[in-house]
């Protein structure tokens, strides 16, 4: 059975979701201001949030939820325990699990601090130690809360491959404020200010649509062709060279050489 | 109007209607007058336009009946007549003092009220550091306890969220799971409240400067006094 809310008004921000159906698989982006209910409706999808009226139906989906502040996520003395201790010790010694526990360890680069208190991590090997977690646990809903804060240039492309690689079988959603991160592997998303859109719309589309301001004069320049009808994509503009090439380009288209 | 003038009156004044009006409605003795303490309690909860939740509700219903209990299993050698007589009144006004407190302290900034505590009983013994340190833990402690508890309810609810996707039941001390990272995140947070007071300037010893002591803050008070004595003199 799919995912659905309906009715559902949030408390502070007072988001209405009048219907609302989880697709089946793949990544969402689920953008909007501050304070416009992105975190709460996570919580709400993931049975956090509890709200008088409507109805919210999870089916049997296992649900995870990757919070915004991995403080809120961390309880243990070691590393290691952190991610372990959800599992009974029979599991803990069985082959397939020691494999996908070192693929894991593997993946989000823990061996160097497997044996440290997790206590002592910067905030994003603390955001990787949660996103090693729910890795493990492999929940076939996985909700993810301001993921790319505080993680350097290398580590926001682990994490794009890995959420893309997820995305194939499983459903991801992902509420952030970094258009340049997620514009960069993920097509379609809800936008969410008052209302939550029921069906989700493209991502550069809504990004264009939306007319956020811009965060560098990049952006700002991109804008500004896009509103020239120049012959440019709406999402050249978060790479840098991408974006220089399309210049390139549009010069020449400009003066007739080819 | 009424709104107005609240926000108008220094904190002290605010904590002198605080302790005389949880003095008169104690004394309170017959049943017109704490009639009379309840409509006006109703009136001040409709003027100041904040419904109380049914969890309040129940907070203030719970804590007056336990008084009330405690009155009566007390005095376990006086007629049962005259136990169950006082169970109720103890119970009323409980109730009424609880509803009374509630109130004056929604409608003030309870930041306002303590550094002006700080402020009085500096003018009383002088700027000493441990006055400064009382106020500060009192602050502290209410900026703190809302964000420790809803850190608490992150955490329960990340626990329960990875037990179910291990596939295991929950475990009794799963619920304890918040206590450790609760320490440590308040050991963090601590420095960062901290740093923040320093380069605002607090320190333990120096006095703050509340807002100044007007002329409707005295009239306030004459008024508040007046109604004390009349209270008490003419034992309503």
């Amino acid at each position: 059975m799919a995912m659905t809310v309906q009715g559902v008004t949030l408390p502070y921000s007072g988001l209405f979701i009048e219907h609302w159906q989880a697709p089946a698989a793949g990544v969402y982006a689920v953008m909007g201001p501050n304070g416009a209910g992105k975190s709460q409706w996570l919580s709400l999808l993931a049975g956090q949030l509890k709200v008088r009226g409507g109805t919210v139906k999870r089916g049997r989906h296992r649900i995870g939820l990757v919070m915004q502040h991995p403080e809120h996520q961390i309880a243990e003395d070691l590393v290691s325990t952190e991610v372990l201790w959800p599992y009974g010790a029979t599991r803990r010694t069985a082959p397939e699990f020691l494999a996908s526990v070192a693929q894991v360890k593997d993946r989000w680069a823990l061996d160097g601090f497997w044996d440290d208190s997790p206590w002592t991590l910067s905030t994003g090997q603390k955001r990787r130690l949660v996103f090693a977690v729910y890795d493990l646990l492999n929940p076939d809903v996985l909700l993810l809360d301001e993921p790319s804060e505080s993680l350097d240039g290398e580590w926001k492309d682990r994490t794009r491959r890995w959420v893309a690689e997820r995305a194939r079988d499983h459903l991801v959603l992902i509420a952030s404020h970094d258009w340049p991160w997620v514009l960069s592997f993920v097509d379609q998303g809800y936008w969410c200010e008052g209302t939550l859109d029921n069906k989700p719309k493209d991502l550069g589309e809504l990004w264009y649509e939306r007319q956020v301001p811009p965060s560098g004069r990049l952006e700002e320049l991109w804008r500004e062709l896009l509103d020239r009808s120049a012959p440019v994509g709406l999402r050249e503009w978060i790479d840098p060279q991408i974006a220089a090439g399309q210049a390139v380009k549009l010069w020449h288209w400009k003066h007739g050489a080819h | 109007m009424a709104l107005e003038a609240r926000r108008t009156l220094n904190a002290l004044v605010v904590v002198q209607a605080l302790a005389i009006g949880i003095a008169v409605i104690y004394m309170s003795a017959d049943i017109w007058a704490m009639g009379l303490w309840l409509v006006l309690l109703v009136v001040a909860q409709w003027r100041l336009r904040q419904p109380m939740t049914a969890r309040q509700g129940l907070a203030l219903l719970s804590g007056a009946a336990l008084w009330g209990i405690l009155a009566y299993v007390n005095r376990p050698l006086e007629p049962m007549r005259t136990r169950e007589a006082l169970a109720a009144w103890t119970f009323i006004r409980f109730f009424a003092v609880l509803w009374f407190s509630v109130l004056i302290l929604r409608a003030t900034s309870l930041w306002a009220l303590v550094s002006h505590l700080e402020w009085a009983l500096k003018r009383v013994i002088g700027p000493r550091a441990a006055a400064g340190e009382l106020a500060l833990m009192a602050l502290v402690a209410m900026r703190f306890i809302p964000v420790l508890g809803a850190s608490a309810r992150h955490l329960r609810a990340d626990a329960r969220m990875r037990r179910q996707l291990a596939g295991n039941p929950a475990r009794w001390n799963d619920a304890l799971r918040f206590v450790m990272p609760l320490v440590m995140a308040s050991i963090l947070r601590s420095e960062n409240v901290a740093e923040a007071l320093w380069t605002r300037g607090w320190r333990a010893g120096v006095t703050p400067w509340p807002k100044p002591w007007t002329a409707r803050d005295w009239a306030a008070t004459g008024a508040l006094w007046l109604f004390l004595i009349i209270a008490w003199k003419e034992k309503i």
